[in-house]
């Protein structure tokens, strides 16, 4: 009987384990988010979102072409830009959480001209810490994510 | 004859175990050295096989410089034109995706290097034409990874 209940114990921590690390059995995250900014050119959208993310207390990066050091200055994709950026307290606690949080860091965020604006998309955060199956990677990355809507969402305004 | 319940508990685990063991599976190497050298060993292995590298995000000094603990880690993008330009116009969501990152982490004596999991890329991605893209960039980063450790 002792051995039975023994038995009990263990399985409920592993099951109560298994329940806490497995977050993708409990939520559905896009991959990708995305919007889309109509009547705006590439170098306004940058710049409004440069503004955007340092109004949500993160640090602007860097900027880059997406094929920067790949091809010679003058050959630079001119439609296609990426935006690097940072919080440097968050991004503390998140690898001190778990080393794989290096996935989704730095931030960026991918501009693309298309016909009559600009799209811009990023990794969905919390998309790839379902994957990993780390709960409390997982919650921190939620709020990244609502960081990414909001700083997206008012380069957009 | 009835199973102990031992067996019969060991089994409802293995069950509810399965989905953990399908998660995420980054490709890894590592090999003995320090992280000056790890970096210098990746973008040569990334050189011999058609990639360039194009930033090296320090993230451990980073947080250093502005009082935190050093997580030893530092992330590394690559990329090649071909496969930008591929990327660009068979299938656009796929430029969020590079340049490719591989991370260089510090684990005793060894740098661990690992790339971002491309397997969960082709469930994101569909589409026949990004999917085989996907599947050309995790074979280079395999090759590049292997190189790397010196295999």
């Amino acid at each position: 009987m002792k051995k039975t209940a023994q038995y009990l114990a263990l399985f409920l921590s592993v099951l109560l384990n298994l329940v806490t690390n497995l977050p993708a059995l409990a939520g559905d995250e896009p991959p990708l988010l995305n919007v889309t900014i109509k009547g705006k050119t590439l170098d306004q959208v940058t710049e409004s979102l440069i503004n955007a993310i340092n109004s949500n207390n993160y640090s602007f990066v860097r900027q880059q072409a997406i094929d920067s050091r790949l091809v010679p200055t003058d050959w630079e994709a001119r439609s296609v830009r990426i935006v690097y950026f940072c919080n440097f307290d968050t991004m503390n606690r998140a690898l001190a959480l778990d080393t794989r949080a290096s996935e989704f860091l730095p931030c960026r965020i991918t501009l693309i001209e298309i016909k009559d604006g600009v799209e811009l998309m990023a990794v969905n955060p919390a998309w790839v810490s379902l994957r990993l199956g780390n709960y409390r990677l997982h919650e921190y990355c939620v709020k990244l994510k609502a960081d990414y809507q909001a700083i997206m969402n008012e380069a957009a305004l | 004859m009835k199973k102990p319940i031992w067996k019969r508990l060991l089994g409802i685990l293995l069950v509810l175990a399965c989905p953990t063991l399908a998660q995420a599976a980054p490709l890894t190497a590592s090999r003995e050295t320090d992280m000056r050298e790890a970096v210098d060993r990746m973008t040569i292995a990334a050189e011999n096989n058609g990639y360039r590298l194009v930033k090296v995000q320090a993230v451990d000094s980073a947080l250093v410089k502005r009082g935190f603990e050093d997580p030893g880690l530092r992330i590394l993008f690559i990329g090649n034109p071909v496969a930008m330009e591929m990327a660009r116009t068979s299938h656009p969501p796929l430029l969020s995706m590079l340049p490719l990152r591989l991370a260089l982490i510090v684990r005793g004596k060894e740098i661990v290097a690992t790339s971002d999991d491309l397997d969960s890329w082709m469930e994101m991605f569909p589409e026949p034409q990004a999917r085989h893209l996907i599947e050309e960039w995790k074979r280079d980063l395999e090759l590049i990874l292997m190189d790397f450790a010196g295999k």
